[in-house]
């Protein structure tokens, strides 16, 4: 999101990055990073909870507007409304690298390091 | 905040690495906002896989093919979009949510509303999705990205909101 957002700021246009895990935005270069303690899939909040949705989105904007320099981080207040094990939703069936990593749990140091195996053909 | 919080013990794990892994770059892209929120028109980028209906969908064959790979095009989502409209391309989130209330990865309603309010100028007239998983960002950075800027350029946006998911 990092990488995306510093090209869209060469191109003369500022960004904002809301961000579920700030310490990973932050480190890619991010200009403005909002973070905020959501569960993945969720950013905005539940769905048809409008008033969470747009003081999530506003805050937001207005956090990031304010930013007068780059590398800014702020993190918002907002404090999430179910338990841990509620909140985390898993895709079903899982994601197809989790399978492939369940099968062949020695490829997960590839995934980690970025040193990606040779594309299927 | 913790920030892996909320995440499953492998994406947590995956993550806190991802993030050590992570060198910040020495320079950082800055363009200042020169004018008070409340004049800009705003666009989002999402990065929920979002293709309208009709609209070619993020590759999802192609990932469980090859799952090192994720579709990294972007697609154009109209500001009036709803959930029935469009679909979500992405394999590592729950859909149900989105597939229930799309305002959750891409507040056009929303957005609109604070435009209503005052609080922004304007909400752009289309908003714009991507897929994030994303192992090898190149294609995403030399071709995605500066697309995706220029587009944002002629719809003279003044201020983009990425929303992750």
């Amino acid at each position: 999101m990092g990488l995306v957002a510093n090209v869209v700021e060469d191109l003369g246009i500022p960004t904002i990055c809301l961000s579920l895990i700030p310490p990973l935005t932050r480190n890619t270069g991010a200009p403005r990073v909002v973070g905020v303690a959501h569960p993945m899939g969720l950013p905005l909040g539940l769905p048809d909870h409008a008033a969470q949705q747009r003081a999530v989105l506003q805050a937001a904007l207005e956090a990031g507007a304010a930013m007068t320099e780059p590398r800014s981080y702020t993190e918002l207040p907002f404090e999430w409304p179910e338990r841990r094990s509620q909140a985390i939703r898993e895709p079903d069936p899982p994601p197809p690298i989790a399978q492939l990593l369940t099968s062949k749990p020695w490829l997960l140091p590839k995934l980690i390091s970025g040193h990606l195996p040779d594309p299927v053909r | 905040m913790d920030p892996y919080r909320y995440l499953p013990f492998l994406s947590r794990k995956v993550m806190q690495a991802w993030a050590e892994r992570e060198r910040p770059p020495e320079r950082v892209s800055w363009t200042p906002l020169n004018r008070p929120l409340s004049q800009c028109r705003v666009a989002m980028i999402s990065t929920a896989g979002i293709a309208l209906a009709g609209d070619e969908p993020f590759a999802e064959q192609a990932e469980r093919d090859d799952p090192w790979r994720g579709d990294d095009g972007w697609r154009t989502v109209p500001a009036t979009a709803t959930a029935t409209d469009v679909g979500i391309h992405h394999l590592h989130i729950d859909r149900t949510p989105i597939e229930q209330d799309l305002e959750v990865v891409l507040p056009a309603r929303r957005l609109a509303e604070l435009a209503a309010d005052g609080v922004i100028g304007e909400a752009n007239r289309r908003h714009f999705s991507i897929m994030g998983y994303i192992l090898d960002a190149t294609g995403l950075v030399t071709v995605t990205a500066p697309e995706l800027g220029a587009e944002l350029a002629a719809d003279d946006v003044d201020l983009v909101l990425l929303v992750p998911v």
